[in-house]
Formats: C-alpha cells, sequence, structure tokens
C-alpha cells in the first residue's frame, strides 16, 4: 500500500495516512475509530471469525468490505535456496509439518522454517483457506514478523526459510520464490464500518484504478 | 548602671546633650549600622556559599547524574525494545553494540554514584540502581539474542520483563531524582532565605545608616551650621563696627550655646576695645599731629620741617631753586621776661600767623623753637626775589603789636641760603642759612643776609678759637688782671679782676672776642670760677681791706650753683665774703627774673655785694633797681666817654649819681680815660672810679705800682 499512497492520493485527492499492519488490527482500529479503512488481504469472515474470539460485542455486521485487486499468494526463498518450484502437495505437507527439510523436495540438507507474520495477517488467513482448506499451518518454529515486508527481510538472511508473503512484496524485494504447479489467489480488500462517505469512495475509486495498473 | 541610664540620671542632673555627643551618637550607630550590614552581608554571604556549594555539590550533580542515567536507560530501553520487531540483523548487530556501549556507560554511571558519598536515602536508591541494572542488562542480552534469531515472541516476552526492570529503574530514577531535587530544593531554599533575610539586613541597616547619616545627620549638621553661620554674621558685622545687637543662639544649651555666651563676654570686651582704639586712633593723630607740629602756633616743628626740606631738596634736584630763610626774633626775650611768658607765647602765635601770609602756596614756615623760624621758598628765579621776600618778611614780623593791651614792636633777623648754591643736602643748607642769620644779628636788628662762603671762613677761624680757648684753660694759659677801682680821695678799695688770654701764635686775644665766644659756648661758667678762685686766692695775701669784683654772667646765674661756687672759693682762700663784691649786668634779670633775685639775696646774705654793671645801657634799668636793693651802680662807659662832650651823657650821669644817692646806693664810674672825665664825675659827686686814665688792669704782681699811680692821678685830676 504505501509505495501508492502519492498515486492514490493524487487521485482521490485525498490526504493519506497509511499504518501497516496485521489486517486484523486494521479492523480492530475501524470499531475503536481510529481509522476510516481497514486494509485486509485474505477473506473478511475469517478475519472476523478469528476476532470475535477477542472482541465479541464489535459491530461486525456493519463492516462493509471493498475489493481493491486481485492477486496471488507468494512464496518466498533464501537466494541460496536451489529449489524454485514446488508442488502444491508438497507445500501443503510442509505448511502442516510433514515436509521439514529442503533436501526432501530437492533442495539441500537444511530444516525448513516458515516466516510469515504472526495471527491475524491476511496473508496466513488466505493460504490456511485456499491451501490448506481451513487446516492451519502448524509446521514447527516458525518465525513471526510483525508486517509482510518483514517476512521477505527475514528470508534473506535465513537460508532455510521459506516466507508466506504478498506477491507485490515479495516482487519488490527482488527475492527468489517458488513457483507452484497451482497458484494460490489473494484478494485485498478495504474494510470500512458503514457506508462510506463520498471521500471515502473516492479513496476506493483511487486505489482500485492504481491497483488495476500496477497488476496491469 | 547602662548607658541610657546613665544618661537619663545626667539629664535629670540638668545635663544637655551637646552637638559633639550628638554627633558622636550619629556616628557610633551609623558605624553600628555599617557594621550590622557587613556583618549580616558576611554571614548571609557565607550561608549562601554553603548552600551554593550544596547545591553546586549534592544537588546539581544528583541530579545531572539522574538525568544522565535516565537519558541513558532510555536509549537503552528503546534499543533493547525495538529490537524484536526489527528482522534486519545488521541492524541487530549494530543496536546490540550500542545497547552494550549504553550498558557499559550506565553500569559506570551507578558506580560512579554508589562511590560517591550520598545521603543515607540516596544512598540506598543508589544501591537499588546496582541491583538492577545487572538484571537489566541481562534481559537486553536476551531480547537481543532472541530478535537476532527471529524469535519475536521470545524476544518480545524479554523485552516486557526488560521493560519491567527498565520501568522499576525508571522508578528509581525518579526517586533519585526527587531526593536530589529535594536536596537542591533545600538547598535553593535556604539560598532564598538567606537572600530575603540578607535583603532585609540590608534594607534595615541600609534605611538606619540612611537616616543617620542623611536626614538626621544633616538635620543636626544643618542646624549647627546655621547657628554658626548666624554667630560667624554677627562677628562680621562685630568686626565692622556695625551696629551692635543681642548675640544669637545665647540661651541654647550647647557649645554653640557656649561660644555664644564667650561671645557676648567678648562683644562688651570689643566694643569697651574698640572705644578705646579710637580714642588711640585719636590720641596717636594728635601725637603724631604734635610730633610734626609746635603746639603753640599750630606751625609745622623742627621734625617736619625737616622732612620738608629734605623733599623740597629732592623734588627741586639737580636745577630747580629754593631758599631757606633762618629767622630769629630780635627783643623777643625781652617781651618774654619783661610781659611775661603768656604774653611771649601771644606774640609768637602772632608772629606765625604773620608770617604765614607772607607765604605762597609752595612755600612753607615753621617754627624751629624758642623765637626761631624757618622759611623755605620755593622757586627762587632770581635771588632779587629772596630778597624782597625776606624784607617782607621782617617788615611783617616788624610791624607793631597789640597784645592784652600792650604795644609790642620787635624785629627779626633773617640768615639766607639758596639751594644748591649754598648747599646739597638739608644740613649744609641750615647750617649755612643759620651762619648768615648770626650775621644778620651781628649786623643790628630787622636785617637780612645771604649766605656768603666767607662767613663759613669766619664760622670756622671762631671754631677754632673756641677750641683754642678750651685749650688755654685747661693749660693755664690764662691770666687774670686786676684793675683798680679808686674812690675820691685817691684810695684803692676794689680790685676788678679781669681775664687776660695771651695766646701762643696770636699774642693777647681780647676779652670783646673771647668773653662772647664763652659766653656762647658755654666756657664762661668754667671761665668764670677760675676767675673767682683764682682772684680770690690772690686777693686772701693783699691787705684786708682790699676787696675784690668779679663778673658775673647771666649763664653761671642760669647753671644753679654759683652761690655754692662762691662759697666755695671764699672758703677756699680764706677771705671773707665781704670782701667780694659781684658785678652783674641786666642780662641776668632777662633770663629767668624769679631765680636771679633769689640767688642775689643768698649772696647779700653772705655778705656779698652785689654791683649792678653797666647801669643805664640795658631795657628797664630802673625796674630792676626796685627788684633787688644793690649795693653800688656802674654807670656804663658810653655815658662817661660822652662827659665833656655830650650835655646829654653828663644828664644821664647826673640823673644816676641823684637816683643812686636818693637809694643810698654807691656809684662806680667806668671807663673813665682821662682826667677831664675824672674831673667832671668827682665834681659830680661820683663815689669811685675805674678806667685806663687810673690804671689799666695789671697782673697781681704790679698791684704795688698800680696803687702808686692811682693816688698819683687823683691827686692830678684833682
Amino acid at each position: 500500500m504505501i509505495p501508492y499512497q502519492r498515486d492514490i492520493e493524487n487521485l482521490s485527492q485525498q490526504k493519506l495516512i497509511v499504518v501497516p499492519n496485521k489486517s486484523s488490527l486494521g479492523i480492530q482500529a475501524l470499531f475503536e475509530k481510529n481509522a476510516q479503512f481497514g486494509m485486509i488481504s485474505g477473506p473478511l469472515e475469517v478475519e472476523v471469525k478469528s476476532l470475535r474470539k477477542t472482541l465479541a460485542s464489535a459491530p461486525f455486521d456493519q463492516l462493509k468490505e471493498f475489493e481493491i485487486a486481485r492477486t496471488r499468494m507468494s512464496f518466498a526463498v533464501h537466494p541460496d535456496n536451489p529449489v524454485r518450484t514446488i508442488t502444491i502437495a508438497n507445500l501443503r505437507r510442509i505448511l502442516l509439518g510433514e515436509i521439514r527439510n529442503w533436501k526432501e523436495v530437492g533442495g539441500r540438507d537444511i530444516a525448513i522454517r516458515l516466516v510469515m507474520v504472526r495471527e491475524g495477517g491476511g496473508v496466513q488467513a488466505s493460504v490456511e483457506n485456499e491451501v490448506l482448506k481451513g487446516q492451519k499451518i502448524v509446521a514447527p518454529d516458525p518465525i513471526r514478523v510483525q508486517i509482510g515486508s518483514q517476512v521477505v527481510k527475514v528470508v534473506m538472511q535465513e537460508p532455510g526459510t521459506l516466507g508466506l508473503a504478498q506477491l507485490g512484496v515479495v516482487r519488490r524485494a527482488g527475492v527468489p520464490e517458488l513457483a507452484l504447479d497451482d497458484p494460490v489467489d489473494q484478494t485485498l480488500s478495504f474494510v470500512a464500518l458503514g457506508a462510506p462517505t463520498p471521500a471515502m469512495q473516492s479513496v476506493i475509486d483511487a486505489a482500485r484504478q492504481v491497483a488495476r495498473k500496477v497488476l496491469e | 548602671m547602662k548607658p541610657l541610664s546613665k544618661i537619663l540620671a545626667l539629664k535629670a542632673n540638668g545635663w544637655r546633650p551637646g552637638i559633639a555627643f550628638r554627633l558622636y551618637c550619629v556616628a557610633a550607630l551609623s558605624v553600628i549600622a555599617v557594621s550590622a550590614l557587613t556583618i549580616s552581608a558576611y554571614h548571609f554571604a557565607r550561608m549562601t556559599q554553603a548552600a551554593a556549594r550544596s547545591v553546586y555539590h549534592e544537588g546539581f550533580p544528583g541530579l545531572e547524574s539522574a538525568t544522565r542515567v535516565q537519558t541513558l536507560l532510555e536509549r537503552y530501553r528503546r534499543i533493547v525494545e525495538t529490537a524484536p520487531a526489527e528482522v534486519d540483523r545488521e541492524r541487530l548487530k549494530a543496536s546490540e553494540r550500542d545497547m552494550k556501549l549504553r550498558g557499559a556507560a550506565l553500569s559506570a554511571l551507578i558506580k560512579r554514584l554508589n562511590d560517591h558519598q550520598s545521603d543515607p536515602v540516596s544512598s540506598l536508591i543508589e544501591q537499588e540502581f546496582a541491583q538492577k541494572l545487572p538484571q537489566l542488562i541481562g534481559l537486553g542480552e536476551k531480547v537481543m539474542f532472541y530478535a537476532y534469531n527471529f524469535a519475536q515472541d521470545k524476544a518480545l516476552e524479554n523485552a516486557a520483563k526488560h521493560a519491567k526492570v527498565a520501568d522499576d529503574i525508571q522508578d528509581l530514577i525518579q526517586m533519585y531524582r526527587d531526593r536530589r531535587m529535594k536536596i537542591a530544593n533545600a538547598a535553593v531554599a535556604k539560598l532564598l532565605q538567606s537572600a530575603q533575610s540578607l535583603i532585609i539586613w540590608i534594607v534595615v541597616s541600609a534605611v538606619a545608616a540612611f537616616i543617620l547619616i542623611g536626614p538626621l545627620g544633616l538635620a543636626i549638621t544643618r542646624r549647627v551650621l546655621s547657628r554658626l553661620a548666624r554667630i560667624t554674621d554677627y562677628m562680621m558685622r562685630l568686626a565692622r563696627h556695625d551696629a551692635i545687637e543681642e548675640v544669637p543662639s545665647r540661651a541654647d544649651q550647647d557649645e554653640v550655646g557656649d561660644m555664644a555666651r564667650a561671645l557676648e563676654v567678648f562683644k562688651d570686651d570689643a566694643v569697651e576695645l574698640l572705644e578705646s582704639k579710637a580714642q588711640l586712633e585719636s590720641v596717636v593723630v594728635q601725637l603724631a599731629y604734635l610730633a610734626r607740629h609746635d603746639q603753640l602756633t599750630g606751625l609745622p616743628n623742627r621734625v617736619l620741617f625737616r622732612e620738608q626740606l629734605d623733599k623740597t631738596i629732592n623734588v627741586s634736584q639737580p636745577n630747580g631753586k629754593f631758599a631757606l630763610l633762618c629767622l630769629d626774633l630780635d627783643g623777643f626775650k625781652s617781651v618774654n621776661d619783661s610781659l611775661g611768658h603768656p604774653v611771649g607765647d601771644q606774640l609768637l602765635k602772632a608772629v606765625g600767623e604773620r608770617l604765614v601770609k607772607c607765604l605762597t602756596p609752595k612755600d612753607m614756615v615753621a617754627r624751629l623753637g624758642g623765637d626761631e623760624f624757618a622759611v623755605i621758598q620755593a622757586d627762587v628765579g632770581r635771588v632779587e626775589d629772596c630778597d624782597e621776600f625776606a624784607r617782607a618778611l621782617i617788615e611783617a614780623v616788624s610791624a607793631p603789636y597789640l597784645i592784652e593791651n600792650k604795644q609790642i614792636v620787635i624785629d627779626a633777623s633773617i640768615g639766607i641760603a639758596i639751594a644748591p648754591h649754598d648747599g646739597k643736602d638739608a644740613d649744609e643748607l641750615q647750617r649755612n642759612a643759620d651762619m648768615a642769620m648770626y650775621c644778620a644779628k651781628a649786623a643790628g636788628r630787622g636785617s637780612h643776609r645771604f649766605f656768603m662762603p666767607d662767613m663759613r671762613t669766619s664760622s670756622e677761624a671762631k671754631r677754632s678759637l673756641e677750641l683754642e680757648l678750651r685749650q688755654a684753660l685747661a693749660h693755664g694759659e690764662l691770666d687774670v688782671y686786676y684793675q683798680p677801682i679808686v674812690d675820691g680821695r685817691g684810695r684803692v678799695k676794689t680790685f676788678e679782676a679781669l681775664a687776660r688770654w695771651f695766646h701762643p701764635e696770636q699774642g693777647e686775644i681780647p676779652p670783646s672776642r673771647f668773653i662772647p665766644l664763652a659766653e656762647e659756648t658755654g666756657l664762661i661758667s668754667a671761665l668764670g670760677e677760675w676767675i673767682l678762685r683764682t682772684a680770690c686766692m690772690t686777693v686772701a695775701k693783699w691787705p684786708a681791706d682790699m676787696n675784690l669784683a668779679v663778673n658775673l654772667s647771666s649763664i653761671q646765674f642760669r647753671n644753679g650753683n654759683i652761690v655754692q661756687t662762691i662759697v666755695s672759693a671764699l672758703a677756699n682762700a680764706g677771705i671773707a665774703a665781704s670782701r667780694l663784691e659781684v658785678e652783674i649786668t641786666e642780662t641776668v634779670f632777662l633770663e629767668n627774673n624769679a631765680n636771679t633775685i633769689s640767688i642775689l639775696h643768698q649772696l647779700r646774705e653772705l655778705g656779698v655785694r652785689i654791683v649792678m654793671d653797666d647801669f643805664g645801657t640795658g631795657y628797664s634799668s630802673l625796674g630792676y633797681l626796685r627788684s633787688f636793693p644793690f649795693d653800688k651802680l656802674k654807670i656804663d662807659r658810653t655815658f662817661v666817654e660822652g662827659l665833656g662832650k655830650s650835655e646829654d651823657s653828663l644828664a644821664i650821669v647826673r640823673a644816676v649819681l641823684m637816683l643812686a644817692k636818693s637809694l643810698r646806693i654807691g656809684v662806680v664810674a667806668e671807663g673813665v680815660e682821662t682826667a677831664e672825665q675824672l674831673r667832671i664825675l668827682r665834681r659830680e659827686e661820683c663815689n669811685e672810679f675805674q678806667g685806663y686814665y687810673l690804671s689799666r688792669p695789671e697782673p697781681a704782681q704790679k698791684i704795688d705800682l698800680v696803687l702808686a699811680q692811682c693816688g698819683e692821678r687823683i691827686r692830678r685830676a684833682a
């Protein structure tokens, strides 16, 4: 979001303050009236389900989702890691802790460590929803970071890591990624509490327009 | 007793504080105020110093340490607490290095705090620091370790612990700061209190000093000065002799009052002094006037005349001419003696007035003494002018005077010296004018003479003769000759002793030359006494019926011891007073009539006979006959000389003889030089005769011859 903030402001003629964070924190900020928009990179219902555990009385019914763009998941690896392709099945086994060493998928003898945004992140929710079909990631000793951009940073420093991040983040960092035989889609949306104001709508429109251009 | 009590006791006894006491009090109080100011300033400065030292050494360093600990802790904490979110290992390594540095700095600072001696509370806190810090550092290192290994949860977990410990330390820092702040505040409060006290002290002392030195001191000083000014003004007025009034501040009971009261006394003295001074000045002026003026005539006296003469000489130098005229009255003595001094004094005043009228404004007349006057005739162009002026003076003086209904006629003789020809200085001029005046006097009454150089010669010759006469008298060069006085039968009863001077070079000097000189110089007293004693001694050798006649000068009478001299001479010679005849002239009476008569009576009582010499030539010979009963009269030679030639002389001689006969007084005719004169005198029944016809004066050795010669001459004349 941050790399495109200026473009969105120019198009919407609105001044934006962007706080990069997990999807759940963005929604929480909406309830707390600290933000007009929350940004999510996974399905809203997954986030709501997760949030209801801690914010049971929050007006979840007023949440409105505005899809901005559709993209795919990216699984970043260390540049020294020779593995560049993987099947969705092996990926699932890695996420479930069944495969723990890169040697098992054609790489060197080095343990696989997952790097992902801690609980509440949109990417993790999307992976669990799309790849594991609702199962939780249970790979041992994962590295949890605060935001998505940290994922690629950790991957760049740890040879055995496998980072779960948005495609844009990985590409901007220039980190190698594993090519899947079946790519995993991901939806990027704005969430508002109630109907958006015209100003908010202009921001939504501008974001969609910029995203379209970026994806093209 | 306290000082205040002492003062009150003194005041009760009538004592009043004087100016000095008040000024000393003000000065003492001022010193006390200034001392208090100084002491308080010193005291509070010390307090301020102590407080400042406390703040400087305790408060501020503590606060500074606390702040540094705080700062270091915050940085340390930021490093540690941001580490869990950091996924960049390079940056984590850098953060770890920074963390270790901060940790070391913190350790060092805490150690230093512990080493420093603090108050107990601060020390306890410092110990707490020391205990907590390793725990903090250990947790920090753990956070770093987990962050480096991307174990964010563990890192966060330790970061939370780290934060807890850091919070504890933070609280300790706050406590420590509060404690230090409290110490600093206490010191600053002390400082403030000290400053406030100092301000109060300064204000109080300054106000006290200001009041004492300023208004109070000024008021006292002004009061003293204003009163002193009034007294000074009074003294100035007193000095200027302004109207004298009451002395101010006399009632004041202090030093000024004492001064005023003293001045009151001085004022009275000063008034008396001023009056005395005024009188004295008047007397001084009068004395100065009298010292330079003649009291009788009011004319300048000799002193002023001399000053004027000197001045005229100086002013007229070198070519100016002026004349000095010395004027002596002729016949004044006779007037004085006959008519009395009051008349004589009036006459002198009248003469002075007449002389003044003859002067021009530039001229000057002075009375030099007695009947002596002097005139300065200024601006003499020609000698003729001076001549006319002298004539005018003589004419003015010679005009008759009417004093106390008596007509008096006198003359004046004037000697004139013209400056600068006749004298360069006052002494010379006066001497020459005097010389000219004596010449004029010698020439006869009412004449004047200009000074001529030969007068000086004559005068010098006279002075030389005077010296020689003194020597002659001292060396016995004089001799006594005796001229007989013969009676009608040719008997010599008396010899008149006459002095003779045989000069070794000039031969015999006639008595007409040296007797007047002796009288003029006063030698006549010694000469007369010498003749008297010598003659007495001579006569003592002669028969007892042989008498001696001696002449006595008026000067001898003036000396007052003539009676004793005669008694002594008679006693020494051993002859009776009855053998002595004293011949006096009328001039003897002119000097001092009463004294002369008294002396004559004393001589008469001794037995000495008194003979009036030169009878008939005087001013009032007959008057003298009434004053004193003379034993004999000596008819003046001028009358005897005219016998046989002039009837007048015979008439006078006859009248004198008749008068003497009537008064039963003997008569001697002197100057008998011819037989004819002797014959006439004998015919007119004159008793005794004396003269060259009978005998010249002869020395004692020739007395026998004289006796024989006299008898022969008498017989021949008969």
